[in-house]
């Protein structure tokens, strides 16, 4: 890797494999569930809304940290600069605590899947510590090994798990997705809204824009993430809603694994135990971009030793595994988690764009036209 | 060296003699002689020149000087028939010299200033210079030996060009070992050349007695079980090493050379690869890596299935698998970690042992314990095909310290697989891809060209393309010219075409 300066840089490739693991997370197992309070069996076309309006939100991202002279096109810069020092750190916080809560809710629903599926009769706790202690390991490597483990994550699903699903081909009844289009806009619109939920993770491209090696020629590869994070969950929700009818899919909670428990290979069969703890290599990934954002964060916020936030942040994880027990905590947690993405990504996002926007036509300070690199912000 | 000898006995003892350390070694010869009037000492260890040249030296020494009154060294220095015969007056230099196996002249009474003739023995040397470890059907079966100069001679017979640089030190403060690091000037970079000669000089240690004792000091992470630098005995593999950038390390007295910086991919490269067509090349270097991916994970598997979930084998395998272990009073963890044991205990006797005994042993081993293991249902079939399986595929890596590596992480992920199943496989693999990730050799990522990804580096790397594809040096070694080649076209015509 070259490495400018003294600081490590990632090529454009990796974006893909970094952004891929944002937007597909653990929900890729029971998103077709949550289908049924809205869209149904039409919900495809609203994943096809969802990544539409992610699309939109990748490039207003792109945009407005493009605007940014170049040491300064970070989340916490951008969030001091527009808002002052104050403001600026109370939002950097809430940032800050929705990555660390990103990674918690993967890391704890993925625990929770594992025991309730394969591990039933284990103590949760030994589990829960020997994955911190994984994510310790791979965060403390820095974003070389995060970005690492994304590319392990991405591969492993799109090369071990995304082709077995076609295995099932044979047993799918085309027309359970018939007819076309008998929801009305409201339970579409639910549904879009439950998919955008499963796209929030990419607000880890605020944090990680900056390691980008040719910040310009990376926007495509944040499009392929999406469109491979779109296909895969289309692929996953066409191949349930036509295999298990409307009332059967009421009875799984997790339809992606019920869907691959019915394949069956000349030496294996009920593949869901081995792609679930298999699966640990995608949830790691998360976790820890997660927390290495978090931890990015906090060092440009308060200058605390990214290893010692680290530390802190894997012991508020075991406390909290306690803390989070049953499935409605989880759900609880989960739930606080969206709402916050919601506001964080979905509105916030779109505002400091328009801040970008505007404070470039007022003949503003973001001083991107300033090819030196001499940051002229009042920060500055 | 400069510890002063106070039994001062002799004549020629004036405030201290450099030799005198010497002295107290029965094979340091030190006799005078006496030539056209002049009295000479001449002092060497026995041990240590070679007689032939001696003789020759003395033999010119005598009749050649003229008679004269004065002892000019360099006039006698100029009668000496030897290459690289010097003068000096280093106190330091004198006992050095005598220890790299030079002889000693020097007039009698007169300590200072002492003539140094270079004849090291080459004593010692096995003759046969075949590959003792990695074989190949196609290809040179030219390997290295124990001494320096012949393997930097059998290297600059295939690199005819004064852009291989050999760079030479001493290293160990006993052994006084020289070390030569060799690279492709205008094509390694710079800084792994100067990365690898300031580690090299930062290390101090006693004795070097092979290169791989280097390899472990100067690594990256000593907390690893990988090799981070690729070990060989080959001289195909180290020139290819160094055309590609890579810089290459040897010590005296060892048969292999280490090159860096590594990636993981190496240790899956056989020369014999580049010397086979390239889709038979890419499926061997496939099925290494099959093989090595197999080795680590079968025993823990069948561990993981056999404990935990009975569920992911069809019943129809279930079956024979119940009915092979059925007898079998132990849980799958023991009887798993009992048979890799003893395969384990196989292959160290059988590469103590000498070669006749070895095979007698295996037969022993391999064929009649396994039987009477399964007889005696201490195990089962199954397991017995597994671990064999796995042993025998641990050994397709042609780098002996890469399937060492191999064959030891298998333990940990059999014991994860015990504890918590396919899970603590999956636990396995994240530590052991994470672990991947961070390592480095010589500063380089050891996972390239995967991590970080460069997509132009993978056509030599899982598969080996054709030689009209891989016309550019690999990336990650940024070496400083790319094209390596420019491929021919050898103009075909189409026999349909013709008139």
């Amino acid at each position: 890797m070259n490495t400018s300066g003294n600081r490590y840089s990632m090529s454009p490739i990796h974006l893909y494999f970094v952004l891929y693991v944002s937007l597909v997370g653990v929900g890729l197992m029971n998103f077709q569930y949550k289908m049924l309070r809205g869209a149904e069996k039409d919900g495809w076309i609203s994943i096809l809304a969802a990544a539409v309006l992610i699309s939109i939100i990748l490039k207003m991202m792109f945009v407005l940290l493009s605007r940014q002279s170049p040491g300064q096109s970070s989340l916490v810069h951008i969030n001091q600069r527009y808002w002052g020092r104050i403001a600026g750190s109370v939002l950097n916080w809430i940032f800050i605590l929705y990555f660390l809560l990103g990674a918690f809710v993967a890391y704890r629903s993925y625990i929770h899947i594992i025991q309730l599926w394969i591990l039933p009769t284990q103590n949760n706790l030994l589990l829960g510590i020997v994955v911190l202690l994984l994510v310790y390991y791979c965060v403390s490597g820095g974003i070389q090994s995060v970005t690492g483990m994304c590319l392990w994550g991405t591969i492993f699903i799109l090369v071990f798990v995304f082709p077995q699903t076609f295995l099932v081909t044979s047993y799918l009844h085309p027309r359970n997705l018939l007819p076309v289009l008998d929801h009305n806009v409201t339970s579409l619109w639910l549904s879009t809204r439950d998919m955008l939920h499963e796209f929030i993770g990419c607000g880890t491209l605020l944090v990680v824009y900056p390691y980008i090696k040719t910040p310009g020629r990376s926007l495509k590869w944040a499009y392929l993430a999406l469109a491979t994070a779109t296909i895969v969950y289309l692929v996953f929700f066409i191949y349930s809603f036509m295999y298990f009818n409307h009332g059967q899919m009421k009875e799984h909670l997790w339809p992606t694994l019920s869907l691959i428990s019915i394949i069956e290979m000349p030496l294996i069969q009920r593949m869901e135990y081995l792609v679930l703890s298999f699966w640990l290599l995608k949830v790691l990934s998360i976790i820890t971009l997660g927390l290495w954002a978090a931890c990015h964060c906090l060092k440009m916020e308060r200058s605390i030793k990214p290893s010692l936030g680290l530390k802190l942040a894997i012991v508020l994880f075991a406390v909290l595994l306690f803390v989070v027990k049953d499935t409605v905590d989880i759900d609880m947690v989960t739930e606080l988690y969206t709402r916050t993405g919601e506001i964080l990504i979905l509105l916030y996002v779109p505002l400091l764009f328009i801040i970008s926007l505007v404070r470039k036509n007022m003949g503003g300070s973001d001083g991107h036209e300033d090819m030196l690199g001499q940051p002229k912000g009042e920060e500055a | 060296m400069n510890s002063p000898v106070n039994d001062n006995q002799h004549k020629s003892n004036t405030p201290h003699d450099p030799l005198d350390p010497c002295r107290r070694s029965d094979d340091f010869v030190m006799s005078t002689m006496t030539v056209s009037g002049l009295a000479f000492e001449v002092c060497y260890y026995k041990t240590l020149v070679d007689s032939h040249l001696l003789e020759v030296a003395i033999h010119s020494l005598q009749e050649r000087i003229p008679s004269s009154e004065e002892v000019n060294l360099h006039d006698v220095l100029s009668h000496i028939p030897i290459e690289e015969t010097k003068v000096t007056d280093q106190d330091e230099e004198m006992v050095q010299s005598l220890l790299q196996g030079s002889l000693l002249i020097r007039p009698c009474g007169q300590i200072h200033e002492v003539i140094l003739v270079p004849m090291p023995g080459k004593e010692g040397v096995r003759s046969d210079n075949d590959t003792e470890n990695e074989f190949s059907v196609i290809g040179p079966k030219v390997g290295f030996v124990e001494a320096l100069p012949v393997n930097l001679h059998l290297i600059r017979t295939q690199l005819r060009t004064p852009n291989l640089i050999i760079k030479e030190m001493t290293l160990g403060s006993l052994s006084q070992s020289q070390v030569a690091i060799l690279y492709m000037d205008g094509i390694a970079h710079p800084e792994n050349v100067s990365r690898m000669e300031d580690r090299l000089k930062g290390i101090d240690f006693d004795a070097v007695l092979d290169t791989s004792q280097l390899d472990q000091l100067i690594a990256d992470n000593s907390l690893t079980p990988f090799p981070l630098f690729t070990t060989t005995e080959r001289r195909d593999r180290v020139i290819y090493a160094l055309i590609t950038g890579q810089v290459a390390v040897i010590s005296e007295g060892s048969p292999s050379f280490i090159t860096g910086p590594s990636t993981l991919f190496d240790f899956f490269v056989s020369p014999e690869d580049y010397y086979l067509p390239w889709a038979l090349g890419s499926f061997f270097r496939l099925i290494r890596i099959f093989g090595v991916i197999f080795s680590l994970f079968a025993s823990a598997l069948y561990v993981a299935l056999m404990t935990f979930h009975y569920e992911v084998i069809p019943k129809e395998l279930l079956g024979k698998l119940i009915s092979s272990r059925q007898n079998v009073p132990f849980p799958p963890f023991v009887e798993a970690i009992f048979l890799e044991t003893t395969i384990e205990f196989l292959r160290e006797a059988g590469a103590r042992l000498p070669n006749r005994i070895g095979q007698t042993l295996g037969i022993v081993g391999g064929i009649i314990l396994g039987q009477a293991a399964v007889e005696a249902a201490l195990t089962s079939n199954v397991l017995i095909i597994i671990v064999s399986l796995s042993a025998l595929a641990s050994f397709v890596t042609p780098i002996y310290k890469m399937s060492n590596a191999i064959r030891f992480l298998r333990f940990p992920i059999i014991i994860l697989a015990a504890i918590w199943g396919a899970f603590g496989i999956a636990i396995g693999l994240c530590f052991l891809l994470v672990h991947l990730s961070r390592l480095k050799s010589l500063g380089s990522p050891y996972m390239a060209p995967f991590y970080p990804m460069r997509f132009r580096d993978l056509k030599d790397s899982l598969i080996r393309a054709s030689y009209e594809q891989t016309v550019k040096r690999p990336s990650y070694l940024r070496p400083l010219s790319f094209i390596r080649y420019k491929p021919g076209r050898i103009h075909q015509t189409n026999q349909l075409d013709e008139e």
